[in-house]
Order: C-alpha cells, then sequence, then structure tokens
C-alpha cells in the first residue's frame, strides 16, 4: 500500500511536470497560445526603410510586416490581428526561446549556425539579398567591374569588409577603404561625401538611399559579391507551428505563380483550373490539418496580396527607389523565389 | 475507480511526449546504420546494378548522411519503398529518411505527418514524343491521343494546360506507369506524359532511346524532396545540412577529386565547409567537426552526383535545368555553414 501510494504520487509528478512542459510539446502549443491571446507576435527587422518602419499614423509597414500580416490573415482570418516588434540582435532568438514572441518574420540570414545553435528553425527562404555597391547616378556607372580608384565605404560587420577586399582583389580595382562600424554610420558618411561608393547588402543600400533626399540620384549595382538568404523563423519543437508559417509563405508564392492577386481575387470563383480553385479552397481541403480554415489562402491574398504585390509595395517604383526583382523574382521568371504546390500529391511521384 | 481515472489521466497526459525522448540519431548510431528509403528501380535515383551495387541521386544522397554520421558511407540500408508504404515506414521509423523520389506537396507536408528537408530533384511534368513525328511543341499535340497514368496529378496538370492554352485534349488514360509508357512505346500515342525524370529513366531502358526526345514545355513543378519523420529537430536538422552541405561544396568548387588540395585551401569558406577554422559546426547537430570533407570526400558534392547519376555523363543524359546552382543559372541553393 505504501507502495502504491509512492507510486501515485511519483506518477503525479511526472504528470505535473509534463502538463508544464506543454508550452514546448510538439502538439500545437504555439497556435494555442496564439488563440488564447487573440493576436500573433511577430518580430522583423530593426526600423530599416522597406523592410519595416512607422508610418505617420504610427503603424508598423514594411515587408517583414506584410509578411506577419500573412500570418495573421491565415489564422484569423483577420490581418491586424498583429502585433509587431522590431528587435534587433541576440534579443529575437532569446525572445523566440522563451516564447515572447511567435515567429520571426525575417531579419538574421540564413546561416548553419543560426539554424541549429539557438533552438529555432529557418523555415524557408523568402529574401534573397547580397552585398552589393551603391554609387551615385551622376557617375554613370553601370557595373561593380567598372569601380576604379574610388574611396569605398563598408562596415566589418560579417564579412562585409572581406568581401569587398577579395572582389577588389579579382577586378585588381585600386580603392581606399572608409571603415565605420555599423550602417547608420555608413548612411551618415556615404551621404556626406566621405566616401564615392558604398558597399553592403543590398537591403541595406536601399534603405540607406531611401533616407537620402532624393533616392532617385542613387544606383545599387547589379553585381552580388556574397550570398545570403533570408526567411521566416520559428521556435524549435512545434512541428504545427512550423509548417503554418511555411504554407502561408508558399502560398503567396503560389498565387504569385497562378496569377492570383488581392484585386482578382473575388472574381475568380468560377476559375476551372485545378491550381486556381486549390488555392481558393473550393477544391481540395489544405487548411484544416494545419488547424486552419479551408480558405486560409483566400483571406491571406486579400489581406496582404501574393508575394509579388508585397515586394512590388515595399520596394516597387512607388516607393521612390525601386528595387529590381532580381534574385527575388520566380523562378520561371529567372529569380530563386519558388514554392511547392498546394496539392495532394497522389501515387507515384 | 479513481484509482482507474487517474491512470487514465495520467496516461493522457503524458502520451503527447513520448515521442520527443526517441532521438533518431542515437537510433541510428545504436544500429549502425542509415535505414535510408529509396524508389528501388529508378535508373538514375536508386537502382542495383547486376553487380548488386546500388547506384543513383537517392543512393548517393543516403551515403553522404551515412560518411557524416559514421565516417562510411556504406553504413547504410536501402529499402525500396512502395507508394502506399513509404509514409507509413518513415512515421513508424522503420526507415529513419525517405529519399524516394516524393513531390513536395501541401497535403503531404500538412496531413501526412512527415517533415521535408529539402528538394534533392527539381522535377517536371514534360512530354515525351518520337523524334520522327516532328512534333516541334505542345501546342502541336491539340486533338492528338497523349498517354497519361489515370488518377494522377499529371492527369490533372495535363487537363489544366490543355485548357489554359485553347488547345483540344485527348488523354489516353491508363492504371499504373508502366502501363501508360507501354502503351506509347507501342503507338496508341502521340506522346506521353509525366515527371522528366521518370520519362528519362524510361527512355534510357529503351534501345532505340535517341529516336524519343522531350518536348520544350515544362507543365508543372515537381520538386522531388527528402522527408523525415515529424518531431525529431536534430534529426531534421542533420538531413537538411547533409543536404545543404552538397550544395555548399558545388558552390565553393570542392570536389572529391580536388579536396585534399582544398584542405589547403586560404579561402575562409572553404576552411569552415570542411571543419578546419575555429567554429565546430559539426557539433551542433551532433556530428564531427569534418563532416563535410567526409560527405565530398565519400561521394562528391551535388553537381558531382548529379553529372554521374541523371545528367550529361549518364545514360539519362538530363540537362542541368532549374537543378544547376543558383549561380549557374538554376534555383538548387543552400545557406552557408557560417
Amino acid at each position: 500500500m505504501v507502495a502504491l501510494r509512492f507510486v501515485l504520487v511519483a506518477l503525479f509528478v511526472v504528470a505535473a511536470g509534463s502538463a508544464m512542459a506543454q508550452a514546448t510539446a510538439p502538439d500545437g502549443p504555439t497556435l494555442k497560445a496564439v488563440r488564447a491571446r487573440g493576436h500573433v507576435i511577430c518580430a522583423g527587422s530593426d526600423p530599416l526603410p522597406g523592410f519595416a518602419q512607422l508610418d505617420n499614423r504610427g503603424l508598423w509597414t514594411g515587408f517583414d510586416v506584410d509578411f506577419c500580416r500573412a500570418i495573421a490573415a491565415a489564422i484569423f482570418g483577420d490581418p491586424d490581428k498583429l502585433e509587431f516588434r522590431a528587435l534587433t540582435g541576440d534579443a529575437r532568438f532569446a525572445s523566440l526561446q522563451t516564447g515572447d514572441i511567435d515567429v520571426i518574420s525575417r531579419d538574421a540570414d540564413w546561416t548553419m549556425r543560426r539554424d541549429t545553435r539557438y533552438a529555432a528553425s529557418y523555415v524557408a527562404p523568402s529574401f534573397y539579398d547580397g552585398q552589393a555597391f551603391m554609387v551615385p547616378a551622376s557617375r554613370n556607372i553601370v557595373s561593380a567591374y567598372q569601380l576604379d580608384n574610388l574611396r569605398v565605404c563598408v562596415t566589418d560587420q560579417g564579412d562585409q569588409l572581406i568581401n569587398l577586399q577579395e572582389f577588389a582583389f579579382t577586378t585588381q580595382a585600386q580603392y581606399t577603404e572608409v571603415l565605420y562600424e555599423d550602417r547608420e554610420d555608413l548612411a551618415v558618411a556615404y551621404a556626406k561625401g566621405l566616401c564615392d561608393a558604398v558597399s553592403a547588402p543590398a537591403s541595406w543600400l536601399n534603405a540607406i538611399r531611401r533616407g537620402m533626399e532624393s533616392p532617385a540620384s542613387q544606383v545599387i549595382l547589379p553585381e552580388r559579391i556574397s550570398k545570403s538568404v533570408f526567411g521566416p523563423v520559428v521556435r524549435q519543437g512545434d512541428d504545427q507551428w512550423f509548417k503554418i508559417v511555411e504554407w502561408t509563405l508558399f502560398a503567396l508564392i503560389d498565387a504569385e505563380q497562378a496569377g492570383v492577386t488581392s484585386v482578382n481575387i473575388d472574381s475568380l470563383a468560377a476559375a476551372k483550373t485545378h491550381g486556381i480553385r486549390r488555392l481558393l479552397g473550393i477544391e481540395g481541403s489544405f487548411g484544416p490539418s494545419l488547424g486552419l480554415a479551408p480558405d486560409f489562402i483566400k483571406s491571406v491574398i486579400k489581406a496582404v496580396g501574393n508575394y509579388g504585390q508585397i515586394f512590388d509595395r515595399n520596394f516597387g517604383p512607388d516607393t521612390g527607389a525601386n528595387v529590381p526583382r532580381g534574385q527575388n523574382a520566380l523562378w520561371s521568371n529567372g529569380g530563386l523565389i519558388y514554392a511547392p504546390d498546394i496539392e495532394s500529391g497522389d501515387t507515384g511521384d | 475507480m479513481r484509482l482507474g481515472l487517474l491512470a487514465l489521466s495520467v496516461l493522457a497526459v503524458l502520451a503527447p511526449a513520448a515521442p520527443a525522448f526517441a532521438d533518431r540519431l542515437d537510433t541510428v548510431k545504436a544500429r549502425g546504420a542509415v535505414l535510408c528509403g529509396v524508389s528501388g528501380s529508378l535508373a538514375g535515383f536508386s537502382k542495383q546494378g547486376t553487380d548488386g551495387n546500388w547506384a543513383g541521386l537517392e543512393v548517393d544522397y543516403c551515403r553522404a548522411l551515412a560518411a557524416a554520421i559514421f565516417n562510411d558511407p556504406g553504413a547504410v540500408r536501402f529499402i525500396p519503398e512502395a507508394d502506399g508504404q513509404r509514409w507509413t515506414d518513415l512515421k513508424s521509423g522503420a526507415i529513419d529518411v525517405l529519399a524516394r523520389a516524393s513531390t513536395w506537396t501541401m497535403e503531404r507536408d500538412a496531413d501526412v505527418g512527415v517533415a521535408f528537408v529539402g528538394t534533392l530533384f527539381y522535377d517536371g511534368q514534360s512530354f515525351l514524343v518520337r523524334k520522327q513525328s516532328n512534333l516541334g511543341t505542345a501546342h502541336d499535340l491539340s486533338g492528338q491521343p497523349v498517354c497519361v497514368e489515370a488518377n494522377t496529378s499529371a492527369a490533372l496538370n495535363a487537363e489544366d494546360y490543355f485548357a489554359t492554352n485553347r488547345l483540344t485534349y485527348d488523354p489516353v488514360t491508363l492504371e499504373g506507369h508502366d502501363a501508360g509508357f507501354a502503351a506509347f512505346v507501342a503507338g496508341k500515342c502521340v506522346a506521353y506524359t509525366a515527371d522528366a525524370s521518370r520519362l528519362a529513366a524510361d527512355r534510357s531502358t529503351l534501345s532505340n532511346a535517341a529516336d524519343y526526345v522531350f518536348l520544350p514545355e515544362v507543365i508543372s513543378n515537381e520538386p522531388l524532396a527528402l522527408s523525415v519523420a515529424l518531431g525529431d529537430d536534430r534529426w531534421f536538422k542533420i538531413a537538411r545540412w547533409v543536404y545543404f552541405a552538397m550544395l555548399d561544396a558545388d558552390e565553393l568548387g570542392v570536389t572529391q577529386k580536388n579536396i585534399d588540395e582544398m584542405v589547403g585551401s586560404d579561402s575562409a569558406e572553404v576552411k569552415r565547409l570542411l571543419g578546419l577554422g575555429e567554429e565546430d559546426f559539426g557539433s551542433s547537430i551532433g556530428l564531427s567537426k569534418d563532416w563535410v570533407y567526409r560527405i565530398v570526400k565519400a561521394v562528391g558534392n551535388y553537381g558531382e552526383s548529379f553529372d554521374r547519376n541523371v545528367g550529361a555523363s549518364s545514360p539519362l543524359g538530363l540537362p542541368p535545368g532549374l537543378n544547376a546552382l543558383w549561380k549557374d543559372g538554376g534555383i538548387q541553393y543552400a545557406p552557408p555553414i557560417r
């Protein structure tokens, strides 16, 4: 009897421990918490024009914000059920681990260290970047291979300085390094004319340009002297949440591929092509197995548009600093943006 | 009665946590071999030669995994996976990884309960025709009999393609892939439509393979992807980064042939790849510091494997297409080991 009671107590303790550990168990804890809270907490880049900025109404806008809105729309059918946080540095991974945030929209570039050491998982590529050069348009330079006898502003963050040195070695260009600590200093120095060109990730260059009086007076040269890719990041251990974020991204890409936009989506209810019918949730049933509505993709596209629309809204000509799609074009248009289909998969392959 | 209820509630609470305790890497190490699910008889992807040796793109990935874990590309058992059985085997743990050509789709990703790791081969639905038929594009197939396997996404894709392009679709549907191909070869149709990899493999088995050509159109995207069971993040990361490592080696020009010279490279990227820098990347996924060296030494990089098994140096003779590296016009891309 004593022995039995001991076993019972032990079981209680294990049960209680297990119940507490449920927050990180693989059975959908994040979605549960998000629903209970009533909104998604989604982190993006620290303020970076194009990716995340406060507009004049005090609302966050940008590429990173739009993807957060897409996740909110997928879950709640409402893109505003969202708390966006601009985080920087290691804080973002720590916040993910502790459960303070549900997902990082797009911030640190995807490396093996970040993918394997912080109990976090990169979901899939959503934005391709790479180190580039920016020069004043008045110089009439069209290619990085023309750069010679210039002062180049650069930071020593990551491999940026090394990349510049290796590129200059390859092209045998003469240049003077003007070294700075961070993006802000780089922007100030370049705007004040302390250098003739600036080399940094293309996403930074665009941000620097947008902070200048006349963004269109600056040209980002087409060459990329390093590769980097960004994508959403989730906490490890919740497969359902990983897949919700993953298929929200893939749905944005698949919608662009299929020509489904926020503008035409309501007129496509009678579409006959299987691909479009599956996207709209008219054919097949793809949301419920992820805990989402059958027409979650329709909610997403209505709220934020497809991938191409998001890109154009944040980096297109209307921003005054047009960024070519480049590697962020669809794979079928010469870029690298790709998603598996909203499809069932059959026997055979 | 109270005891019974209590026991039940305890079980109910404990049950979901159970899979977290099963560590796949530990299981694999204890067994001494990776159990790798493969197609089994698909030329170029996984097939046993007359000498009994396995070869193919799927096979090389399995061997890379074994090399990374055991420093021995032979520490792998190849398990041919039938259509219906593959997901069950993956979930039950009868196999550690599924390398068998399987299209990554939303239903499989969301419903089946597996995790897709990455796309080993970007495939797409194509049309195979006889060279002498002088058919130049898929538009020439309007109103002509096209063989297709019944009840497949290929049948739906073809239907969409013909409708979208306002062409007349005259399908000849057959049960089973092999029956479809046989009907085409027997002259029942002017074209057979299926994934290009399948068509190329089928064609390579014909004595008059050169008499058959592909039309230029690719009418679907079929990412043939690797997958693992859910719930073991470290194993997912091992499977993912072994695939990425084969791509990163390709990008940095590190090959099976030159790897022992590359060990002396001054490039920081090559040093990190081969485990010669300060940071030990392998340890973050339970592998050795020289895990990528082991992989490339044993099976080569992605491009070498592609070329040998399905590319220009193989009977399939497929062009790299989307499977070229991103910097060479394809879309194969891996984040860096950094």
